[in-house]
């Protein structure tokens, strides 16, 4: 099985790499357009990978209209077209723009999160301790199963007592 | 001169554990004691006339406009009183016999005190003797059998018929009836005390006197006709051929020469009638004995010759005990019983067998040794025990038509269950009684009592069930339960009610709502040993189903226990408006809310129980908490909240351990969340892109 994986990799690569090839103009801007979720991702250590996520989803966002650019124009997919775009200083501030977005994101809505969750936890244990008072109250200390019980459920009593 | 009986002396008593009896004294009782609506009883006004040292007389009348007198009889909690022969005796319409009115409990309300009372009419007059031991009244025998004797059988007779023994025929208690010349004798009460309790020893048979006057049973018609003997040869002689002897002598005559050669003179001739009455009356042997149809036919004119006794065995040689010589079995096994340490080597040098053997030559008698012997040995052969159990049933075997001895008690059969009664009153050493119940003393005397063709099954049924109570130590058994099982009359001795004189489960709970009425009196426990023995006895269903709770150490089962014999009282007797009671059930209560762990289950029960707590209804009462639904519910839910709890418990550590590290907290869920929202706005910026790229917008 792990053969045929091998097999199947190898001909996404081979497909992959006859496209890069077969639309190079296309590639060269994505992959220059896309350097900072390459970078992002390098240095996203995380197992979830959400920041590389992120910073991608809005990378590619911000490299979507130079693409269509390419291809809508007069030569679409042209060599020549492709520098064009890419020497544009608008072109590159844009699609690096979009990548930002994508930090920010990440950076402000887990933070967000987590800090709506930690007062959360803290308002449930405040919640648990009440509960667990009231029950205490109306069971009996020993509802905690601290202490053996009898078939009754009532603490044994030890011979002392 | 005293009016009243003389006590048995001391040293005339066998058993040692009466020690403390002869000189036993009148409860002083004071206040105001009414019995029923109609009584009053002055207990200021004693009338030792009537009275004796066991028994207290008292005036008393009628509250109503008629005022007629009455003698009452208040009985001592000592001596247990014939209470249920009451209705018998009243319904005996004999002028030679004290009319009884009434009988029943009489209150001393302010108290909270009862006796049991007999209630007389005021028709006695004045006794005809002062005293029994000595007497010597000289009467003619034509008047005695006129004025005496023809009038005391009538009333003898009226008794039988009734199938009451009087226990009671002594000079000191026959009467004038206010009459001179004895035309009007009146034969003195006789319920009040255990039959023959106040005798002296001259009017028992000697298998009786042999007896502890606590202990002589209820005996026959015929040892009434014996004492009416013993007093008519008292009324008529002229010399005492005993004066200045002690009653033991007295009693060691009689079994050596018998009752007639003892009481009467020689040299008094009295008319060959008579000497046939007597000499039938004073039979020692009662099978030889008249009995109340030949006394009768006597009477009629017709003559009867008095029937010979046996022979009474006698040793061919004498036997020396303790210094003295023995002729007669009966006499050594008196004094055996009254010396152990010497009677213990007399039996283990084998002598007494060779004298029973060789001078008494008596086959049977040396049978009966033998199984003795094995019988004591059964439960080991060392030791006190041993040698009491051995004396005791050598000491049958020697008299085996006297009193059970064992220690320093001597019982009939039947007089072990009003002795027992005594000695729990009394506070004397009980551990006698439960040795004598629990091993196999009782077991051999009927072996014995079999070989006298006597009718055992009675004995063997009833001592079989004292044993089978002895071998359950839980309340509900034990001597205490043989206490109420042998003497039906015997009212309540539990401390908690003992002063209320309770007879039956009904004047229990009533005397209970009594002392419920004063919230300060209210006793911590209400059943104890003698109170369930005592209910077991009176009524099996109203206390025996619910022994496991009242014998449980846990309050709650105990209480719950407790009230549920009450219910049951009070269902069964149909008594309503027990107000007192119920109040106190509903504290009393209290450790049965505990076993319920729900708070609220338990506030809903409080105020179930506050609502009915004045309706003076047990069963109402009871049904609220005796829940068998409720309770498992509770468990249920209880369990379940434990569940709960240690859910949340689990979650509280989770949350707690996770909130430490503050750093990281979220995080991932934060995470998560923002490729979700870049996710959401760059799908949305593509799309809209393309969109706006086909509609022919350019960003460049």
């Amino acid at each position: 099985m792990s053969r045929g994986i091998n097999i199947q990799k190898q001909l996404f690569l081979i497909v992959a790499l006859a496209c890069a090839v077969l639309f190079a103009p296309t590639t060269m801007i994505v992959f220059f357009g896309m350097m900072p979720t390459i970078g992002a991702n390098l240095m996203d250590k995380t197992r979830s990978k959400s920041r590389a996520m992120c910073v991608g989803m809005m990378n590619l966002a911000g490299v979507m209209p130079f693409v269509l650019e390419l291809w809508l124009s007069s030569s679409p997919n042209s060599l020549e077209n492709a520098i064009k775009i890419m020497m544009e200083p608008k072109s590159v501030i844009i699609m690096y723009v979009m990548a930002a977005t994508g930090y920010a994101i990440e950076s402000t809505v887990t933070g967000m999160v987590a800090t709506i969750m930690q007062q959360r936890a803290t308002a449930r244990l405040k919640q648990i301790d009440l509960i667990l008072n009231e029950m205490q109250d109306r069971w009996g200390y020993f509802v905690d199963g601290s202490t053996k019980l009898d078939d009754y459920g009532f603490p044994v009593k030890s011979n002392d007592e | 001169m005293s009016t009243s009986p003389q006590a048995p002396q001391n040293d005339m008593i066998e058993g040692s554990g009466d020690g403390t009896f002869s000189s036993f004294k009148l409860s002083a009782l004071r206040g105001r004691m009414t019995f029923g609506d109609s009584i009053e009883i002055d207990l200021s006004k004693r009338l030792p006339k009537y009275g004796n040292n066991f028994i207290g007389a008292y005036a008393a009348k009628s509250i109503g406009s008629d005022g007629r007198e009455f003698i009452a009889y208040v009985c001592e909690p000592q001596f247990t009183p014939r209470n249920r022969m009451g209705p018998a005796v009243a319904a005996i319409a004999n002028p030679a016999l004290l009319r009884l009115v009434g009988s029943g409990l009489g209150k001393i309300i302010e108290h909270h005190t009862n006796r049991f009372v007999f209630i007389y009419e005021n028709a006695l007059g004045k006794p005809i003797a002062d005293m029994d031991t000595g007497l010597t009244l000289g009467l003619k025998p034509d008047r005695v059998h006129e004025r005496i004797v023809t009038p005391l059988l009538s009333v003898l007779k009226d008794l039988r018929d009734k199938d009451i023994v009087h226990g009671a025929i002594r000079a000191t208690n026959l009467f004038d009836g206010g009459k001179e010349n004895f035309d009007h004798v009146v034969l003195g009460e006789c319920l009040s005390l255990p039959p023959s309790l106040a005798q002296p020893l001259i009017y028992e048979p000697p298998d009786r006197a042999l007896a502890q006057p606590t202990g002589r049973g209820m005996g026959t018609n015929q040892d009434d006709l014996y004492s009416l003997g013993v007093t008519l040869a008292l009324l008529m002689r002229t010399r005492d051929p005993m004066k200045g002897k002690s009653e033991a002598d007295i009693l060691q005559s009689k079994m050596q020469y018998g009752t007639y050669a003892t009481l009467l003179n020689p040299e008094d001739h009295f008319p060959g009638g008579i000497v046939e009455l007597l000499r039938g009356l004073l039979q020692d042997d009662r099978r030889q004995r008249w009995t109340v149809e030949d006394a009768l036919v006597w009477l009629d004119g017709r003559r009867l010759s008095p029937k010979q006794g046996p022979k009474k065995l006698k040793a061919a040689r004498p036997l020396t005990f303790s210094g003295k010589e023995y002729t007669y079995p009966g006499s050594l096994a008196r004094d055996m019983f009254q010396r152990p340490a010497e009677a213990v080597q007399l039996v283990e040098s084998g002598d007494i067998q060779q004298w029973i053997k060789r001078s008494l030559a008596d086959e049977e008698m040396l049978t009966r040794f033998e199984n003795a012997v094995k019988s004591a040995e059964e439960q080991g052969r060392s030791g006190p025990a041993y040698w009491d159990r051995l004396i005791s049933r050598v000491g049958m075997c020697l008299d085996p038509e006297g009193p059970i001895r064992y220690k320093h008690i001597a019982v009939t059969g039947e007089g072990l269950a009003t002795a027992l009664a005594e000695a729990f009153v009394s506070n004397r050493d009980l551990a006698i009684y439960a040795e004598i119940f629990s091993g196999s003393l009782l077991q051999y005397w009927l072996t014995i009592l079999t070989e006298l063709n006597v009718d055992v099954s009675l004995l063997l049924t009833r001592f079989d069930t004292c044993r089978s109570y002895m071998r359950q130590p839980g309340v509900g058994f034990g001597l205490e339960r043989i206490l109420y099982y042998l003497n039906p009359d015997v009212h309540c001795l539990s401390p908690v009610v003992g002063r209320y004189y309770c007879r039956t489960p009904d004047e229990y709970i009533m005397a209970l709502e009594d002392m419920a009425s004063d919230k300060g009196a209210r006793p911590s426990r209400i059943m104890d040993r003698h109170t369930i023995a005592f209910l077991c006895a009176k009524d099996r269903k109203v206390a025996e189903p619910y022994l496991y709770d009242l014998a449980s150490p846990e309050p709650y089962r105990y209480v719950m226990g407790t009230l549920q014999v009450l219910a049951a009282i009070q269902r069964y007797s149909k008594m309503t408006n027990l107000r007192n009671l119920s109040d106190w059930m509903a504290d009393y209560i209290e450790p049965v809310f505990d076993r319920f762990h729900d708070r609220d289950v338990r506030r809903d029960l409080r105020k179930k129980v506050a609502e009915i707590r004045d309706k003076g209804d047990l069963p109402r009462l009871l049904s609220v908490l005796d829940n068998a639904d409720l309770l498992r519910n509770d468990l249920n839910n209880f369990r379940k909240a434990m569940r709960d709890h240690r859910t949340l418990v689990i979650e509280r550590n989770d949350l707690a351990a996770r909130s430490k590290d503050i750093r990281n907290f979220g995080r991932r869920e934060g995470r998560d969340s923002s490729v979700v929202v870049a996710g959401i706005i760059a799908a949305l910026l593509i799309v809209g892109i393309i969109i706006l790229y086909l509609n022919g917008a350019r960003i460049l």
